[in-house]
């Protein structure tokens, strides 16, 4: 029996009958009788507008305060402070983990889930939020300093998707606030390794390696929107 | 409420009895999940409707039957329920008699109450190729049955 026929239909709904219920046509008579309250729909865009108006504004000027350094810099300073600039952006992954789950940290996550959207929603927008200003912000640094400092961004990125990623891993393991400290560690861990290569193991930024260079962001950008995703359903479901 | 609300009606109190075989639980149900879709509207989107509907009152027939099984004994049996009915085809209802509950219950929804694959999917927490391969495997159980009469 690929699909039942209508013969099928029949028998199987003659097999499924159920005797007459007796209150439906009160009951649904009363029902017609409550006023219904709809709760208007809501945009997108509204939403992420609001939920960027709760993220502190100490973030924002925090970033944009490395990446205009990073810029002059680049544009007019020893290239090497470039590098101690660029080990300074696992702390901006930090600060946004820990932005991200202020209301976890704080004990809103109950308040957060009466809302009409769950709490993994909102620790989504957040993070893509967060996420998507910063990538922003490089970008547009990039594109402003020109020339090697679109390669520099590759070598800037790489640091910065390990500490998401490895971020995403530790607060979904970690209850909330322990998490934070330890995706803290975990960003200076990234900062200093960062550091070290750059002075220890120079070699692997040869223009050679790009492709490979490349090839990692993609994998660790795949990877941070994967555990991302994991770790604010994780947390939703936790609360 | 929402669209066909009038059939999503006897729908779901069919489900309903099913699940207890007992008229007054089932429609109690019935219309406490109409009940709690209205409740839950004002203050909540709720995009799909008919798996809200299902779940909820999937989830009150668990707990009802949890509650009666150990008091009283169901009013009617499925047996009895079955009896008085003029069924023409009396080998596909042998063949749906020796389905599990939850197979019969996947009839049901699919092809009793035409819910949606999707709908279905929701209701059971599993993807809607899930679904598609559970209906499968019931029809071809089915047909073996039927085939082996």
């Amino acid at each position: 029996m690929n699909k039942p026929g209508k013969k099928d239909l029949q028998d199987i709904r003659k097999y499924f009958e159920a005797p007459e219920p007796q209150g439906k046509q009160g009951f649904l008579q009363k029902v017609s009788q409550i006023p219904v309250y709809a709760p208007g729909k809501t945009s997108i865009a509204y939403i992420t507008w609001v939920q960027f108006s709760y993220i502190s504004k100490w973030l924002w000027v925090l970033s944009a305060f490395i990446f205009v350094c990073i810029f002059i810099s680049s544009r007019y300073i020893a290239e090497d402070m470039l590098w101690f600039l660029s080990a300074a952006l696992p702390f901006i992954v930090t600060f946004s983990l820990s932005e991200s789950m202020r209301s976890i940290i704080y004990g809103m996550q109950e308040f957060e889930m009466s809302s009409r959207f769950t709490l993994k929603s909102v620790i989504m927008l957040r993070v893509i939020i967060i996420g998507g200003v910063n990538m922003f912000m490089l970008l547009v640094t990039a594109g402003l300093s020109g020339g090697g400092m679109c390669r520099n961004m590759l070598y800037m990125l790489v640091p910065y998707l390990s500490s998401a990623t490895g971020g995403f891993i530790i607060l979904r393991k970690f209850p909330a606030r322990e998490g934070v400290y330890l995706s803290s560690v975990f960003g200076a861990v990234i900062s200093l390794a960062n550091l070290k290569s750059v002075y220890s193991y120079s070699w692997i930024y040869d223009t050679r390696y790009t492709g490979i260079w490349l090839a990692a962001i993609i994998v660790l950008l795949a990877a941070a929107s994967y555990e991302g995703y994991k770790m604010a359903d994780a947390i939703g479901s936790r609360a | 409420m929402f669209a066909g609300t009038d059939g999503e009606y006897d729908k779901l109190y069919r489900y309903c009895y099913f699940k207890l075989h007992n008229v007054q639980a089932a429609e109690d149900i019935t219309q406490e999940a109409f009940l709690r879709l209205i409740e839950n509207s004002r203050y909540k989107e709720i995009k799909n409707p008919l798996a809200f509907l299902y779940t909820v009152a999937r989830n009150l027939c668990t707990d009802e039957y949890r509650r009666k099984k150990t008091v009283e004994i169901p009013e009617d049996l499925p047996a009895d329920s079955h009896e008085d009915k003029i069924i023409e085809n009396i080998s596909l209802q042998t063949a749906l008699d020796q389905l599990t509950d939850k197979e019969r219950e996947i009839i049901l929804l699919r092809y009793a109450n035409e819910v949606p694959v999707e709908d279905i999917g929701k209701i059971y927490g599993i993807s809607r190729f899930a679904v598609y391969r559970e209906v499968k495997k019931i029809l071809k159980k089915l047909e073996g049955r039927l085939s082996y009469e």
